[in-house]
């Protein structure tokens, strides 16, 4: 069990914060001269990292199949490194502070990781739908392929997976298993941190954009998004709820960006955003579709430069960065909502 | 400093959302007031229930912080009036708000965890507004008892047993009984791992958790849509007479055991029977979910 929880904080280490900060350290590059709130970036980037490691995750899987474990781990560090050269090639590394804690501060806080992991283990997994997802996560593992089929089913025990999400919850699994396999464990642990780790990054990024209007009022709206007990329950569940908030609000806060200021950049981030949502869960695709849609009317009111081409890549990008999994869902997959079924 | 329109809403606002609150509390005084799926698919749920709890939910629901979220209609108009074109930052936030909490309560008020995407923005959207209409300190003392009062409510009608005599409810669950504390066992899990041998098949009625803590195969069936899914397809089980109902479940796919959520059994009566003539209960842990050997 020690070597297990060992490989639990390892995994968290690199897919939180290793990876999170390399996507921290690509994005401050390549926005150098428009950088918004450095803050409200690196909360973002913070989130965004685990998504688009599913995503390198997802596109392995989905083009080399049947491999060890081990060659998916390297092609994974691999791209995470390359990308790390890419981000400091001309930068100067200047990482901290963006946050500084004190004494008592980190205190709090390593009691706060201590509770989590020890939560994470002692409490079953048990829930319906984390259930079905982390299957599917497993299934991946096992066969080392990503295949789309009209009915996903796993000969080696017989479920059949129904969701008509995207693949980034059930690749958390993939993942941090493929590290566990190396070792011979094979757990959930990894997928049900992720609950935990987007709720403080929800409401660290929520209390950062206020704090940048009202300090004081800042706290307020915390105790608000905190003393609700049916919200509050859903922090401590092992779902994916609060991951898909967090991407709802960080892509609201790209298209706020974009529409304060009509720069081409806010735009695409703002569509990558979207489509990491999408790539966690269905509704992304709405969401981000009636937002996206709202943001191209005002943007034509606020007479912003949108021409052809910045359109064709925002939607290159939109497929490239989750949407993707849709389109083959519906063309070869199980059809997606548009699903009909044939019994037999 | 604030301006009248905001102070004189706030203030209609605190003493609708009080009675309010505790009409809704009486009117919805259990779980069991949520829309109810198999029902609604029926036609024999309530209008009532189907447009209060249903579509507009995210107007009523304690969850969802329905009695909260209605400042957000009263503050709305005051606010646009005031951005007077200057503002489209704030006018896109709203709108795009808005269409998404309409569109999540339309299409996705079944799920609760749907709602609760778009609550909280509502309350960020809340107290953006205030803020921007420079609201009082007093104003957000108010807010936050509100919404303690409506953890209250919501705490109330969900634990009666413990918390009801407080607020005025009648109901028997008690916080232990929630699905957050029932949830936390695995007991049936760990009893099938004891029970069962490796080899044993299983026909898992929607419990996808048995593939993952045992290692036992099992056929996996959808009891509320008659689905069954096979490696060749999927076939229904609903137009099958009992007895070729129990040759199939017995001989055809060698099932030994059928594990399943004893209350849910009555979304599917064929199935149900199958259970109580053909099969005996082995284990049902506190949350129902139960281990049945079947008969020869």
């Amino acid at each position: 069990v020690i070597i297990e929880v060992i490989l639990l904080i390892v995994t968290m280490l690199i897919t939180y914060g290793g990876m999170g900060l390399i996507t921290w350290l690509m994005v401050k590059k390549s926005l150098a001269d428009i950088l918004p709130n450095p803050r409200l970036t690196a909360l973002t980037c913070l989130g965004a990292a685990p998504i688009l490691n599913s995503l390198f995750l997802y596109y392995l899987l989905l083009f080399f199949h049947g491999y060890p474990s081990v060659f998916y781990i390297i092609s994974i560090v691999l791209i995470w490194f390359c990308l790390l050269l890419s981000s400091l090639s001309k930068n100067k590394i200047k990482i901290l502070p963006i946050f500084t804690l004190n004494l008592w501060q980190k205190f709090i806080a390593v009691g706060i990781f201590i509770f989590w992991v020890t939560y994470i283990i002692k409490r079953p997994f048990t829930e319906h739908d984390p259930n079905e997802y982390a299957n599917f996560g497993r299934g991946l593992l096992h066969i080392k392929a990503l295949i789309y089929t009209k009915i996903p089913y796993f000969p080696e025990n017989g479920f059949s997976y129904v969701a008509l999400h995207g693949h980034g919850f059930p690749l958390q699994y993939t993942w941090s298993n493929l590290i566990n396999e190396v070792f011979g464990f094979e757990n959930t642990w990894f997928l049900q941190s992720i609950n935990g780790y987007y709720a403080i990054l929800f409401l660290a990024l929520v209390y950062q954009f206020f704090y940048l209007i009202d300090k004081t009022k800042a706290a307020y709206i915390l105790f608000f998004l905190l003393i609700p007990y049916g919200y509050f329950l859903n922090y401590f569940r092992f779902h994916m709820d609060t991951l898909r908030v967090f991407l709802f609000v960080a892509s609201l806060l790209g298209a706020l960006w974009y529409m304060n200021t009509g720069l081409k950049k806010a735009l695409y981030v703002c569509v990558a955003l979207c489509a990491l949502h999408s790539f966690v869960h269905s509704l992304g695709i709405f969401l981000s579709a009636i937002m996206l849609g709202v943001l191209l009317l005002f943007a034509l009111r606020e007479k912003y430069p949108i021409n052809t081409r910045m359109i064709f890549t925002a939607i290159a990008l939109f497929i490239a960065m989750g949407g993707i999994h849709y389109i083959l869902d519906v063309f070869i997959g199980t059809g997606w909502i548009f699903k009909d079924f044939d019994f037999i | 400093m604030a301006s009248k329109t905001t102070t004189n809403t706030i203030k209609i606002f605190t003493v609708g959302t009080v009675v309010l609150s505790v009409v809704y509390g009486l009117q919805f005084s259990k779980p069991e007031a949520n829309v109810n799926l198999l029902m609604q698919n029926r036609d024999l749920e309530t209008p009532l229930k189907l447009w209060t709890n249903g579509y507009l939910g995210i107007f009523f629901k304690f969850l969802a912080f329905g009695n909260i979220n209605w400042l957000l209609l009263l503050l709305i108009v005051p606010f646009w009036n005031s951005a007077n074109g200057k503002n489209n930052t704030i006018r896109f936030f709203l709108i795009t708000t808005l269409v998404c909490a309409a569109f999540l309560s339309i299409y996705g008020y079944f799920n609760d965890r749907y709602l609760g995407t778009i609550a909280p923005l509502i309350l960020c959207l809340i107290g953006y507004i205030l803020i921007k209409n420079e609201a009082p300190v007093k104003t957000w003392w108010l807010l936050s008892g509100l919404l303690t009062l409506n953890t209250l409510f919501f705490m109330g009608t969900r634990f009666g047993k413990q918390y009801g005599k407080y607020l005025g409810f009648k109901s028997n669950i008690s916080i232990t009984d929630t699905t957050f504390m029932k949830e936390n066992t695995n007991n049936s899990l760990v009893e099938i791992n004891k029970m069962c041998a490796n080899q044993d098949t299983f026909l898992v009625l929607n419990l996808p958790e048995l593939y993952l803590q045992t290692r036992q195969f099992g056929y996996f069936y959808i009891p509320s849509t008659d689905e069954l899914y096979l490696k060749t397809g999927m076939r229904k089980l609903n137009q099958l007479s009992p007895i070729q109902l129990h040759r199939y479940i017995k001989d055809t796919l060698n099932c030994q055991y059928i594990y399943a959520l004893a209350d849910q059994l009555s979304v599917n009566v064929s199935i149900q029977t199958y259970i109580n003539t053909h099969c005996e209960l082995l284990y049902c842990d506190p949350i129902q979910r139960s281990v049945y050997k079947i008969k020869p």
